[in-house]
């Protein structure tokens, strides 16, 4: 339950060993690589960076097939799948053989090709879908297009407004040597040509404009309407075809879809190696690693280091100054799925702070079955979260959430058959059947909510004190022992007397003496760093009005009751709302009423989990932790392999 | 009706009105910026979602606090009589869950979008971008809290 040892590294060893021993940890996943560049080892930096860049380059390159192929395969995600990982595990000899067989390079430049082509043809299209449509209501028009304009004379095909056709034509009447055919009227359209001489263009520009038509851009091709449109048509019907083998040779590309993924992570692995490579320092003959090791791993890496090159020399090394130690937290195994609380905030510093898992875990659980409460919420709750993590592949984050919230329904249930909440409904109301679970309960929230107000303030008082007793452990493992004990002995001395004074309504003359005292006390010692006897006094007595913000803290876990409240009052409404739909509506009451039990529950018992989750993390993380933890730690990350598309087991 | 019973049933509009405005308005903020980040990324739907659904508690706590106000008078059982400085004392004691809710969804609505903004660029930082919105609600947690202490504490009659 801590925070676990760890020391520096120190790899020296031939050249001749650097790919053996890189991979040696790598799979070992033991050691943080630090950078080193110092300045008496000759530093000849000749790395494969080309390599490296192909690599990357490469990897992109393969990246965006696989979206290509990803996109095309039509394989829609469930609002489930999206959380869900979605790595193929695969066998490292298999992986290996795949990788070393499988020309990705020839299958990448076909995907390539298919997706231009893809391209360019729906480009085509949307222009000849765009052609058709303007030149569709020309259809009628028996003159080849190309004939539309000749030196002499025009027809110039028009489209206008329906309603404005009468004044278009009586425009063109005052001209005796123009004159108007329509075509085509589709709707609120009419589609016209104006027979003109070419020189008098102008002229029926200023009608146009007068008449709120426009010239038709129609293309200019040796075909009339009729044949321009069979022709595209015919185009299209072409391209529908391509596009369809396309679609069909892309179909049977999806199964290079697994080796890319896998040729991917090959080449993902080298260009870790490389990057790893690059943290190294070289000589002409040796190389050197640094880097931090859990303090019981070092003898493993040693063994192994020499093992593969005997020459090698492997050393504990000093950190430097101010140098910080990464942090690796360990846990019994039932605890590991709150590190996921502690993650989310920050690691704790290696030298001064404790790992806060442990300590927070009693409470975030039981937090979050106060605040579901329902024992058949919480019920339902454990058995979709073990169901999930028996059915589906969850990373590990996942895992970490649905186990809490499995046993966050456990907890739930226990608290509810405390508060006698079944689905809303409150057993007291229930037949004499139910006679055991009704001496069971023992808090009414809703019809007594400050009995549950005083208690959930007491759980924060405690949660408080008992963050302040951690800080104190910290302070005197850091040997600070003034601070340990003037100023979080003290607090706690003073916080403990005056809620002590508080439950007893100032009545208990000790619990008074008891707190008068620990002010005092605070005034005297809280003023102790300043060298002026006033400033001594005043900052003293200043400290005093850091109660507030316990005061604050604490009121802070009424949230408890509230959030208890609000899931049970909601449950009890809803079972309201089905049984006076149920009365109320003749033939189908009852299947009305199943529906309503059954969408209510699952939407209360879903807003109810996010917000007992949030709450009951939010009380963690800003009133227990602020008391003595600050996660300022760096986490450990060990050199090790990392894949983006496969799971690799040996 | 009395005059009690019209005024309590002013105070149950109030909790549920405002709140659920309050969670409406919060919920489109963050909605609206899901949608944004979704163009892009429409895989991150399930993440978002649970950002979107954080402003809409509000509207459940002003509801909570109307329902609670009409157990008090039993309304649904066929209203008691209550009577007009009763009632005017429910009116009032509807204001704390109504008015935060309507101001602090708005906000938290604001406070998630941020976080959508956040899981948008780095979706490993889920933890963290929950729980600001959060601090906003601790708020609307206490109106609630203050309405339900004040109607279990009025007398009836």
């Amino acid at each position: 339950m801590a925070v676990i040892p760890v020391e520096k590294i120190n790899i020296v060893a031939t050249k001749v060993a650097k790919g053996p021993i890189i991979s040696f940890l790598q799979k070992a996943e033991i050691i943080e690589l630090r950078e080193i560049c110092p300045p008496d080892i000759q530093h000849c930096l000749i790395l494969p960076r080309e390599q490296e860049l192909d690599d990357e380059l490469a990897m992109a390159e393969i990246k965006n097939a696989l979206e290509f192929l990803d996109k095309m395969s039509n394989k829609k995600k469930g609002f489930i799948e999206s959380f869900l990982t979605n790595k193929e595990k695969i066998d490292e000899e298999f992986f290996r053989e795949i990788c070393h067989e499988f020309d990705y390079r020839s299958i990448v430049a076909q995907l390539k090709e298919l997706d231009a082509r893809l391209g360019n043809l729906q480009n085509l299209e949307s222009r000849l879908r765009k052609a058709l449509q303007t030149i569709l209501p020309w259809s009628t028009l028996p003159v080849k297009l190309n004939m539309l304009k000749r030196p002499y004379l025009c027809i110039t095909p028009v489209v206008i407004p329906a309603k404005n056709l009468v004044t278009l034509g009586d425009e063109t009447k005052k001209n005796p040597l123009m004159d108007l055919e329509t075509v085509n009227t589709t709707g609120d359209k009419a589609y016209v040509v104006i027979v003109h001489k070419t020189c008098e263009s102008s002229q029926v520009n200023e009608i146009l404009a007068l008449a709120g038509g426009e010239i038709a851009a129609l293309p200019f091709e040796h075909r009339t309407s009729a044949e321009e449109i069979a022709e595209i048509k015919k185009i299209l019907r072409h391209s529908a075809q391509e596009k369809k083998e396309i679609m069909s040779h892309i179909h049977e590309m999806q199964k290079h879809s697994r080796p890319l993924s896998c040729v991917y992570d090959r080449l993902f692995e080298e260009v870790q190696r490389s990057h790893a490579s690059q943290k190294m320092a070289e000589t002409s003959y040796t190389f050197v690693v640094e880097g931090w090791i859990k303090k019981r791993d070092f003898e493993k890496a040693s063994a192994g280091i020499k093992n593969i090159s005997p020459a090698s020399v492997v050393t504990r090394v000093e950190p430097e100054k101010d140098e910080q130690a990464p942090t690796v937290i360990e846990n019994p195994k039932i605890f590991t799925p709150f590190e996921l609380i502690t993650k989310i905030f920050g690691m704790p510093d290696y030298k001064q702070e404790i790992d806060p898992t442990l300590p927070l875990s009693g409470f975030f659980i039981f937090f979050f079955g106060l605040c579901l409460s329902d024992a058949g919420y919480g019920l339902l709750l454990l058995l979709i979260s073990t169901l999930f993590l028996k059915k589906l592949e969850l990373p590990t984050g996942g895992k970490s959430l649905f186990i809490l919230l499995a046993v966050g329904g456990a907890v739930s249930i226990l608290v509810g058959i405390f508060t006698g909440t079944y689905f809303g409904f409150d057993i007291s109301q229930a037949g004499d059947f139910a006679a055991p679970l009704k001496i069971l309960k023992l808090f009414d929230p809703v019809n007594n909510p400050l009995q549950m107000l005083v208690f959930s303030l007491g759980v924060g008082v405690v949660q408080i004190l008992f963050g302040i007793l951690l800080k104190m452990i910290e302070e005197i493992r850091c040997k600070n022992y003034a601070a340990a004990l003037l100023d979080h002995g003290l607090w706690m001395y003073f916080l403990s007397s005056l809620v002590f004074m508080v439950a007893t309504m100032a009545g208990n003359p000790l619990a008074v003496k008891m707190t008068i005292s620990g002010a005092v006390l605070l005034v005297l010692t809280q003023g102790r760093r300043e060298k002026n006897l006033i400033k001594k006094l005043v900052f003293g007595l200043l400290s005093l009005y850091s109660t507030t913000s316990y005061l604050g803290d604490t009121l802070s876990y009424s949230r408890l009751l509230a959030l208890m409240m609000t899931t049970s009052i909601i449950g009890t409404v809803i079972n309201i709302l089905a049984v006076l739909t149920r009365d109320s509506v003749p033939f189908v009451g009852y299947v009305i009423m199943v529906v309503i039990l059954l969408v209510g529950h699952v939407f209360n018992l879903i807003i109810s989990v996010l917000s007992a989750f949030v709450h009951s993390l939010r009380l963690q993380l800003v009133e227990f932790f602020s008391k003595f933890y600050s996660g300022s730690g760096k986490e450990f990350q060990p050199f090790r392999r990392e894949t983006k598309y496969t799971i690799i087991i040996n | 009706m009395s005059l009690g019973l019209a005024l309590s049933l002013a105070g149950v509009a109030i909790a549920a009105l405002f709140g659920g405005i309050g969670s409406a308005w919060g919920v489109a903020i963050a909605a609206e910026a899901a949608g944004g980040v979704m163009t892009e990324d429409p895989e991150k739907f399930g993440r978002l979602l649970v950002m979107v659904a954080l402003p809409g508690t509000q509207g459940f706590y002003g509801f909570l606090g109307a329902f609670y106000i009409m157990m008090k008078i039993n309304f649904l059982g066929g209203a008691a009589a209550v009577a007009t400085m009763t009632g005017l004392q429910l009116l009032f004691a509807a204001l704390p869950v109504g008015l935060v809710g309507l101001f602090s969804g708005y906000y938290q609505g604001r406070a998630s979008a941020s976080g959508v903004y956040l899981i948008a660029k780095r979706p490993e930082e889920m933890g963290k971008a929950i729980i600001l919105p959060a601090m906003v609600e601790t708020y609307a947690v206490l109106g609630l809290l203050a309405t339900i202490l004040l109607v279990s504490g009025i007398p009836l009659q």
